[in-house]
């Protein structure tokens, strides 16, 4: 059984967040760091510090941005601004459909 | 082997009642900046929702079969963001769409942001890879 850290929300810690056991990724220990801070404190602070993992060497792809937004925290992701542009050339071609009474008035006229 | 249609990323994908399917903002080029201009980190990745759609045709031979669609995103550097397989089987006389919505969208690195796609039956590769490109700037000037 895996359980999730209420600080930097990874998922796969081998004991529950309490009992003096350490997040291996933010390094919170349970029961000392969160009886002084609250979880959202600490998770600033993890943050503020550039949300580095703590302890050995983290999972493959690790990346703390997307396990804060995917563990619902997505206030605590870098700000950035997006702006969507196209890269298609001048205009989109435009093809008309005309009915076979505006062909025949064209050939008349 | 079955014939891709469409494949394409998008900011959404609407299916109506009558399952007519439209995509909303096909993602090309991404302008990032930090409100206070300052660098982004290499790492960043924005809490924006995106979804990859694909839309295949089976041939006669094709039903029955289990295909694999694997989705790989990767970093402007070559290095992967996600990977992702979804199981699927061709309907009789159906075209077959898959979406897959993506949270969050890598934004530290400037540069290609490349989705490969391709097939797998039995654990081996269908055809050929499709790619998508989405040119991803940072403007930390304006």
């Amino acid at each position: 059984m895996r359980f999730r850290c209420p600080v930097c929300m990874y998922g796969s810690l081998p004991y529950p967040a309490r009992d003096y056991h350490i997040c291996p990724c933010c390094g919170t220990e349970f029961g000392n760091d969160d009886a002084e801070f609250s979880h959202a404190q600490l998770r600033e602070m993890w943050v503020a510090d550039g949300a580095f993992w703590f302890f050995g060497i983290p999972p493959r792809d690790w990346n703390p941005w997307l396990q804060l937004i995917e563990g619902g925290h997505p206030e605590s992701a870098p700000a950035v601004r997006l702006e969507l542009t196209s890269r298609v050339g001048p205009r989109p071609q435009r093809v008309s459909f005309v009915t076979p009474k505006q062909v025949l008035l064209s050939v008349n006229g | 082997m079955p014939k891709l249609l469409v494949f394409a990323v998008c900011e959404k994908v609407l299916i109506d009642e009558n399952k007519n399917i439209s995509l909303i903002v096909l993602l090309q080029n991404v302008s990032a900046s930090s409100p206070d201009k300052s660098e982004i980190p290499r790492n960043a990745i924005t809490p924006k929702e995106w979804t990859v759609f694909a839309m295949w045709q089976p041939a006669a031979e094709d039903y029955g079969r289990e295909f694999n669609q694997i989705i790989q995103i990767l970093w402007p550097d070559g290095s992967e963001f996600k990977k992702h397989a979804l199981t699927f089987h061709f309907e009789r006389d159906k075209i077959h769409h898959t979406r897959m919505t993506v949270i969050g969208f890598p934004v530290g690195q400037a540069g290609k942001l490349t989705l490969n796609m391709w097939l797998e039956a039995d654990s081996r590769p269908v055809g050929e890879s499709h790619s998508y490109v989405i040119q991803v700037t940072h403007d930390l000037a304006g």
